[in-house]
């Protein structure tokens, strides 16, 4: 399967319109893209997963690309978006039983989803995204209009593009595509990061209902490693690591296949349906 | 290192020169900035795309904004161990336990290269900035090779 395969969409969540790539046919797969991206960060692996018998669905967060904001506000919380994704898997899973995979910003929506809707999640993959955030930025309110900050939209570029796998940063077209791949509101990422820096959900894993796979590339320098494995740690049994090498902020442009095999081997050794 | 040193600005004007990038996003910037080296500075005048003068000294009327950080700071970026945007945020990302993390601020743990000065004009030529700070770790990075 290819990209062309994906059909995109519209619902109305809450009466809020919203945008979603779907792709394929099986057991759905929620997908949840990184800040001040959109579901297009998806498109290689939604086709991936498909070919392994999943039904995929990406949706661009409120706010991000195609979906309106909710009230003409960003969302400045993880719990907003994950609240608003959690309706989203209702809406289109029906009464399936999603598994979720998050990116970044959307790893720790997943980790939120870890944290409040475990026992309604098949599986949970947080990639980049580890459930609490604080040490690794200063949160970035004071950044979040244009006017306060010409700053903002060129760090965001360019801490995404360097946050790349050493391999795909060498890749000269796939920099410029990804660069593409990060032009949206600078309220809406910015809000996306004002959620990442406030993050926070170690004392809500003490009972997590369903296997969740905490993945962290090797090359990114934005999670440090110590938070995924103690993130992991803090859901116990229910949880694996996967330390990805030559693999930076983001699995599922960089190495697509690998992430589905990944994935598919992760959901049929611990989450089978019955 | 003598960053004042005739040879490394020569090398440093050069690579400049030969960086598009550089020169498209400057095409507007009509100001100064000084690059901090450990206790040196270089004080770079850019015009139209061009750096077109460097001063071992700060001259009266300052600079528009300035970049810095110790001698290991910007051999990390000029290796490639760290990226641009690693060493110029803030943040505990590099440490080996949670409990370094915090008590090395956190969040708000000093960035390697400091960037300080007119943030408005830092926007405006953010991408300007990253390669003059490639092409400033770059020839920091050959200039040791030589000296080797």
């Amino acid at each position: 399967m290819s990209t062309a395969e994906i059909i995109g969409r519209y619902i109305h969540i809450d009466g809020n319109r919203t945008f979603y790539d779907e792709c394929g046919e099986g057991s759905p797969v929620v997908c949840i893209h990184a800040g001040a991206a959109d579901a297009r960060i998806f498109q290689y692996l939604l086709p991936e997963l498909a070919a392994r018998g999943y039904h995929g669905f990406a949706l661009d967060l409120p706010g991000h690309s195609r979906s309106y904001p909710v009230d003409w506000e960003p969302f400045r919380t993880i719990n907003q978006h994950a609240e608003y994704v959690f309706k989203f898997a209702q809406e289109v899973c029906g009464d399936e039983k999603p598994i979720v995979i998050g990116c970044a910003t959307g790893g720790t929506v997943a980790f939120d989803l870890v944290a409040n809707h475990s026992a309604e999640c098949r599986a949970i993959v947080p990639m980049e995204g580890p459930a609490w955030c604080e040490p690794i930025l200063p949160f970035p309110g004071e950044l979040e209009q244009p006017s306060w900050s010409t700053a903002w939209k060129p760090f965001i570029e360019y801490g995404t593009i360097e946050a790349l796998g050493r391999p795909t940063r060498a890749d000269a077209e796939k920099v410029k595509e990804f660069w593409w791949l990060h032009q949206n509101a600078q309220q809406a990422g910015n809000g996306d990061i004002q959620g990442w820096a406030l993050h926070d959900v170690r004392d809500k894993l003490d009972d997590v209902r369903c296997p969740v796979l905490v993945i962290k590339g090797a090359d990114d320098f934005w999670v440090p490693e110590v938070l995924s494995r103690e993130s992991a740690d803090l859901v116990g049994e229910m949880a694996e690591l996967k330390i990805l090498p030559d693999i930076g902020h983001y699995p599922m442009f960089e190495d697509p296949v690998g992430l589905a095999n990944l994935v598919d081997d992760f959901v049929k050794r611990r989450a089978p349906l019955d | 290192m003598d960053i004042h040193d005739q040879s490394f600005r020569e090398r440093l004007l050069t690579a400049l020169a030969d960086d598009p990038e550089f020169e498209r996003e400057t095409r507007w910037f009509d100001g100064s900035i000084l690059v901090g080296y450990g206790d040196q500075s270089l004080w770079l005048k850019i015009y139209r795309g061009k750096a077109i003068d460097t001063l071992e000294f700060t001259p009266v009327f300052g600079y528009t904004f300035k970049i810095g950080g110790a001698p290991s700071a910007w051999e990390k970026l000029g290796s490639g161990e760290r990226t641009f945007s690693d060493q110029v945020s803030a943040g505990s990302r590099h440490q080996a336990t949670v409990e370094e993390m915090e008590a090395g601020g956190g969040a708000f743990r000093p960035p390697e290269l400091a960037i300080e000065g007119n943030w408005v004009e830092v926007g405006r030529i953010y991408i300007g900035l990253i390669h003059l700070a490639r092409c400033f770790a770059g020839c920091v990075t050959e200039t040791a090779e030589v000296a080797a």
